[in-house]
């Protein structure tokens, strides 16, 4: 790479470094996790830097790294999700100003990986059903039904809380 | 749920274990582990270098299969939209070129180097299943352009070759590429500012008697690191030639020299480029 290309690299991933971070954790739920699924987020980037740097939506083509990375990683074996000995605690209202950190990882771990996946960009990066189906990989139609069943399980989970 | 609230639910962050500067180094190494002189021309996989760079499909015989993509990294639209080849189909068959050729280049390259230097076998040249080639023995990459969707492999038709030598004990090594320009490889035409990081380089550009484009370079990897001497030569009949010469056996491996300078010149190597016999319309 060339040494102009390299500071412009290095400008790049520190500003957004922040946004990346949370939003692996976001995905992961686990910070360690999450720093390492950004640091093999931007190795790839610096491999594909000329070209990347080239693209109109960079941020949207590191995203797509980020979350196909995550994707790979949940298939590893030492990376694969022991399930819980005791049931979570009870969810509650997406929207309300009470959700805390560990109520809204809740709500997230309960779908699985892809549609957790389309929610995140969806919700947290603010991301249009085109754009999430081009980081996804995936049609628009299956963006939407990927949301939606997001979206219908967590509201399935604060019906229920709702009633118990 | 806005970002915002989603921020504030996340709270403040911890301290950061993703360390920037290991990636970038972890990355330079990686990347000196593919130099290439030529420019990939379409985003895709890889591009071949001269010497070790390329691997061969397993089991495969005098093919050459491109590197494989280093990452799971999203490729660019229309990875396979890549110039046509330029000039004519050449008139011999790939072997009988194949065989052509190493003639031609044994026989330029051992009247150069200096009296005593002998050649021997350099497997980093040749496909890493099938590394048995004689020093200076050209191979054929021949590869189908595949378009599997969002990727692109393939599409490569380049001759290479390669051989270690040896002085008074001391080792070197000399590797060629060679092909019609278009298609995936593209030589420079200028200097660029493309040194790999890590290492200084000089570089010059000259024009040959029929008008070639002679770009010539000196690599020299900082600390105490190998020199590469490289040519880029484009040919008047449209043939790219890439030659280097390396003052270690396998730079890519050792990273230190063993001799004191590198095999053959800047100026022996243009002169090599240049003979009428390397190219495929002789």
């Amino acid at each position: 790479m060339r040494r102009s290309d390299e500071a412009a690299y290095r400008e790049y991933v520190t500003s957004r470094m922040e946004v990346l971070r949370r939003t692996g954790y976001l995905l992961c739920h686990d910070w360690h996790l999450a720093d390492d699924l950004v640091s093999i987020t931007i190795a790839k980037l610096y491999r594909h830097w000329k070209r990347a740097s080239a693209v109109e939506h960079l941020d949207a083509y590191v995203r797509r790294i980020l979350v196909r990375t995550w994707l790979d990683e949940r298939g590893r074996p030492w990376r694969r999700e022991e399930p819980a000995d005791d049931l979570p605690e009870p969810a509650i209202e997406l929207n309300s100003r009470v959700l805390d950190r560990a109520q809204l990882f809740e709500l997230l771990e309960a779908l699985p990986p892809r549609r957790r996946a389309a929610v995140v960009l969806r919700i947290y990066c603010d991301l249009s059903v085109e754009e999430t189906a081009a980081i996804l990989g995936c049609s628009a139609g299956t963006v939407k039904s990927q949301t939606a069943r997001g979206l219908d399980t967590l509201r399935a989970q604060l019906a229920e809380t709702t009633l118990s | 749920m806005t970002k915002e609230r989603i921020d504030e639910i996340i709270g403040v962050t911890p301290p950061s274990t993703v360390d920037v500067e290991a990636v970038v180094a972890r990355e330079r190494k990686t990347a000196w582990l593919r130099p290439n002189p030529w420019t990939v021309t379409a985003a895709g996989v890889a591009a071949v270098a001269v010497g070790a760079a390329f691997m061969f499909a397993p089991g495969s015989s005098g093919t050459v299969s491109p590197a494989a993509p280093p990452s799971s990294a999203p490729e660019l639209p229309e990875p396979c939209k890549i110039p046509v080849l330029q000039g004519p189909a050449p008139p011999e068959k790939p072997a009988v070129a194949a065989e052509r050729l190493t003639g031609v280049l044994t026989a330029a390259v051992k009247a150069r180097m200096v009296a005593g230097t002998t050649l021997a076998p350099h497997g980093a040249s040749y496909p890493v299943g099938d590394p048995e080639h004689g020093p200076l023995e050209f191979v054929h990459e021949d590869s189908l352009l595949k378009n599997s969707g969002s990727t692109c492999s393939g599409g490569r038709n380049i001759f290479a070759a390669g051989a270690t030598t040896v002085l008074a004990g001391k080792t070197g090594n000399v590797q060629v590429s060679l092909g019609r320009l278009g298609g995936r490889t593209l030589l420079p035409a200028e200097c660029e500012d493309q040194t790999i990081a890590g290492a200084e380089e000089t570089c010059t550009r000259s024009v040959g008697p029929k008008g070639e484009v002679i770009v010539a370079s000196i690599i020299t990897f900082t600390g105490g690191g190998p020199v590469i001497n490289q040519v880029a030569v484009t040919r008047a009949d449209k043939i790219g030639v890439v030659l280097q010469a390396e003052n270690t056996a396998d730079a890519k491996r050792s990273r230190k020299p063993d001799s004191p300078a590198p095999p053959l010149t800047l100026e022996q190597l243009t002169e090599i480029a240049l003979d009428p016999g390397m190219t495929l319309y002789p």
